[in-house]
């Protein structure tokens, strides 16, 4: 029987992660530099742009996923992310949002399309329904707006509400 | 050596807020917002506003709205539901004042697809934002032209990549190609209608030296001409698009026996093709044509390869000639043709997406690819299958806009590699579609889309009978599917489901109730389970959430249902009514006392959605009181009509009852007499709050107008006597 061919990725914060070949080839990165370099030996490839704790998250997420295809998410979401996502990606996706954040960061660098996908899709359903004020208290976002130029932009917004 | 904890911390908190994602990542975020939510990011801070709206400026990228396979729709689709015109005017005008404002501003294009037409007050801003900031590519439709033409080589000098809609024509007297004195490196949407169009673009060399896309649209007569002339003068040329939309009866050949639309192949074009850089390469049109034909037995020996470095090919003319010519022989990205009977004799290459648009399919090319997707076309069942289960590579199955005839035969072939199936806006036979589930045994994904299923099987066929077989499906999302619900169940249905974690069932009048127990007693881990239309029952809907996962429930509980029998009593004593977030029953009616009591049970954090029918006992005031708890509730769809009309009913609605609510996005009532001046007025009150005002939908005081709810979804009866859509 031949023995799986891994592949060993180093993170940000030097700690390494040995992984199936086929798992981690779900990211276009890793495969770019997979085909440039020699098939018979472990390669070791640095993320120098991921910390350890998003790259296990990613290195799980595509364990899974590389046997159990991505759902496509529907654009715009019409209701909240977990009404169209299979309990393991809910459970994926119960992590704090800073993690989320750098998880959305991790997914782009490495090129991981669905990945990227359903952690955008998160952020935009936790987006939906909330108020200005909800989202600058959510994501830390400070208002530096007046409240002229608050009820500006809302004037020049409104044709929205009736969408 | 491991990084130092606080540093790793420190990295984190980098991007641990939306103003520090990168555009693209923010871009793909938006992507995913509806137009209220975008709005709301718009209003958070400066720097989220400045993102935003660059964000809406710059719209899809040229290449993005390219839909391969689709003839006809070329490299920009009106059609498409995502891209209407759907900012207005006076928002464009108002970003860019704006970002005027700016130092710089991070935006590499400008789409104005989506805007409405745009008055000379906008172009005059446009010209100055384009110049300021250098912006590189512009994406317009035709009606834009006049303001481009005036402009190309002023204001808009920083344009290196322009595109056009398809319909456009400025080849018409207008010579656009020759008043280009740029190079440009992109260019979609010029036409060439006749020679001296070709010879127009060709003889300007500062267009053509450094252009690496172009889309042309041409007439039929200039067809093969154009292709030469390009190829052969524009040496950059990395994509080349050529899309015919007219006939002419121009004949300019030095063959006189020549037909006007016939490709003339030559040893020159033979050499350009053979040493071209060219990536992708499309022939698209909207109108059917005779074939082209080629002329020059040179074709029928491809000697040497053509367009080595091709990854892209696709050709929606009638030609088989052409695909003999042009098609390589090395492996490619997709190709994408018109796969007639008389093109059987060409060799596919290998590639990861065919497209094959024929109209009339009597025998299923075998082509080695992964992802196989027939459109437009009228499928012979006999030799379809054989054909399909010998593409071994085969993994994606899609069918689009295909109709096959209603023979039966007995097939046997396996599909064993194919994992999804997705059929959309076709009529398809009951044998195709039950002869690929049953003998698809790793099938994962089934998705069927506005498909109507011909045929009827024998009622022993429908029997679910078990095979005891494990299925692989995964997950199964089927919509608009008319009245062959049951067929379509009765072949899924015969296998255990063990794996199933997804399942949305649309607009699904016709399952019956034997069809719906038999799902849930199969899927017993289902993480989303929706049906719209079908007729539940109190019964029904416990054994609906039996076939749930635990752990998905945990999640919240949509709880939307059709059907007139489901009672309140049943409600009233339901065990996850904390849970709920979507509580939907727009068919039955429930008593407003019972309603209230329901209120008391359900939880306030939770409930985002609510759409009940409280018949003529309300809704009341005390109704609205209870509601108001619900802080978090976004939509609200209170049907119902009291026999009397309330006291002061529509100043508490509106004074009260819409202020208190946060996060109401939509309320819908069809009780009381509301007059159209106090609605704006209280949702004028709520935008000088600085918050987004709720879409209210109420009814008319008779002394104003006659309101009407223009809801086609209401009223449209059904076989199953459900006559309302769950909202």
């Amino acid at each position: 029987m031949s023995e799986t061919k891994q592949v060993e990725l180093t993170s940000k914060d030097k700690v390494s992660f040995k992984v199936d070949r086929d798992v981690i080839l779900m990211s276009g990165l890793v495969k770019d530099m997979l085909e440039e370099g020699d098939e018979d030996e472990t390669p070791i490839i640095p993320i120098p742009n991921v910390d350890s704790k998003p790259l296990q998250k990613v290195i799980e997420y595509c364990q899974y996923h590389h046997k159990e295809p991505a759902q496509e998410i529907e654009k715009p979401l019409k209701g909240k992310i977990e009404d169209v996502i299979c309990d393991w990606d809910k459970k994926f996706l119960e992590i704090d949002q800073s993690l989320l954040i750098e998880l959305i960061m991790a997914a782009n660098y490495l090129n991981i399309k669905d990945l990227l996908d359903l952690t955008c899709a998160k952020v935009a359903s936790m987006i939906k329904g909330k108020s200005p004020e909800q989202i600058r208290e959510m994501f830390g976002i400070e208002n530096d707006f007046t409240p002229e130029e608050e009820a500006k932009i809302r004037e020049e917004n409104k044709w929205c509400e009736e969408a | 050596m491991a990084q130092n904890e606080n540093d790793r911390e420190d990295d984190a908190l980098l991007c641990q807020s939306l103003d520090d994602l990168p555009r693209e990542m923010l871009f793909c975020i938006m992507s995913y917002c509806d137009p209220r939510s975008l709005v709301n990011v718009i209003c958070c801070s400066k720097n989220l506003r400045t993102i935003t709206m660059q964000i809406l400026l710059m719209g899809f990228r040229y290449d993005e709205i390219i839909i391969e396979g689709t003839p006809g729709a070329n490299w920009y689709s009106s059609n498409s539901e995502d891209r209407k015109e759907i900012y207005p005017a006076n928002l464009l005008g108002n970003y860019i004042d704006s970002l005027m404002t700016e130092q710089e501003v991070e935006m590499d294009r400008i789409n104005l697809i989506n805007f409405t037409t745009l008055g000379s007050k906008e172009f005059v801003k446009l010209s100055k934002f384009i110049s300021k900031f250098n912006i590189p590519e512009l994406i317009v439709s035709p009606k834009h032209y006049n303001w481009v033409k005036n402009e190309i080589n002023s204001s808009l000098k920083s344009i290196s990549r322009l595109s056009f809609g398809k319909e456009l024509d400025v080849g018409d007297g207008n010579y656009f190609q020759t008043l280009i004195q740029k190079p440009l490196i992109v260019c979609n949407g010029l036409c060439a209608k006749n020679a001296m169009d070709v010879k127009n673009i060709i003889g300007n060399t500062q267009l053509c030296s450094g252009l690496k896309v172009l889309t042309l649209c041409v007439y039929t007569s200039v067809l093969g001409y154009s292709f030469k002339e390009i190829l052969k003068n524009c040496p950059s040329l990395r994509e080349f698009n050529l899309f015919i939309n007219g006939f002419s009866n121009e004949n300019y050949r030095s063959y006189s026996t020549m037909r006007e639309d016939d490709f003339e192949i030559t040893d020159e074009l033979m050499e350009i093709i053979c040493n071209s850089n060219l990536e992708i390469l499309r022939f698209d049109t909207s109108f059917n044509f005779d074939n082209f034909r080629v002329i020059n037995q040179l074709t029928e020996n491809k000697t040497r390869p053509v367009f080595p470095k091709l990854k892209i090919y696709s050709n929606h003319l009638m030609s088989p000639d052409m695909n003999l010519v042009f098609l390589p022989n090395h492996p490619l990205q997709t190709v994408s043709m018109n796969m007639t009977t008389a093109l059987n004799k060409i060799d596919v290459p290998k590639c990861q997406s065919f497209f094959n648009c024929s109209q009339d399919i009597t025998n299923l090319p075998i082509v080695d690819t992964s992802k196989y997707t027939i459109s437009r076309s009228q499928i012979n069942l006999n030799g379809f299958y054989e054909n399909l289960a010998a593409c071994t590579s085969l993994k994606d199955l899609h069918l689009f806009n295909v109709e096959t005839n209603n023979m039966r035969y007995d097939f046997k072939n396996i599909h064993t590699s194919i994992e999804q199936l997705d059929i959309k806006k076709s009529r398809i036979s009951v044998y195709l579609l039950n002869h690929i589930i049953d003998n698809s045994p790793n099938l994962k994904i089934l998705t069927m889309d506005n498909v109507k299923v011909r045929g009827t099987l024998d009622d022993s066929m429908l029997e679910f009978e078990n095979q005891e077989i494990d299925s692989q499906l995964r997950y199964i999302h089927i919509s608009t599917c008319s009245e062959r619900y049951p067929i379509v169940f009765s072949n899924i249905l015969k296998k255990n489901l063990p794996y199933l974690h997804s399942v949305i069932l649309e607009n699904t009048y016709s399952i019956g109730q034997n069809s719906l127990l038999s799902l849930f007693s199969k899927a017993s881990s289902l993480s989303v389970f929706k049906v719209t239309g079908a007729e539940f029952t109190d019964d029904i809907i416990v054994k609906f959430f039996n076939s749930f996962s635990p752990v998905s429930l945990e999640y919240g509980i949509d709880f939307s249902f059709n059907g007139k029998n489901i009672t309140s009593s049943f409600l009233l004593q339901q065990p996850y009514l904390s849970k709920i977030t979507t509580l939907s029953l727009p068919d039955c009616t429930i008593p407003n006392d019972d309603f209230i009591k329901l209120l008391d049970l359900l939880n306030p954090q939770l409930l985002k959605k609510i759409q009940v029918n409280l018949g003529n006992s309300g809704p009341t005031i005390e109704t609205f009181k209870k509601v108001q708890y619900f802080k978090n509730l976004e939509m609200i769809y209170l049907s119902g009509k009291p026999e009397k009309p309330i006291e002061h009913f529509e100043n508490f609605v509106l004074k009260q009852f819409v202020e208190s609510m946060p996060s109401m996005i939509l309320l819908f009532l069809d009780s009381g007499e509301f007059i159209k001046e106090e609605i704006e007025l209280a949702k004028l009150n709520i935008r000088s709050q600085g918050k987004s005002a709720p879409k209210l939908i109420l009814p008319h005081s008779k002394k104003d107008i006659v309101y009407k709810i223009e809801n086609p979804n209401i009223g449209y009866e059904t076989n199953s006597k459900s006559y309302c859509f769950l909202q």
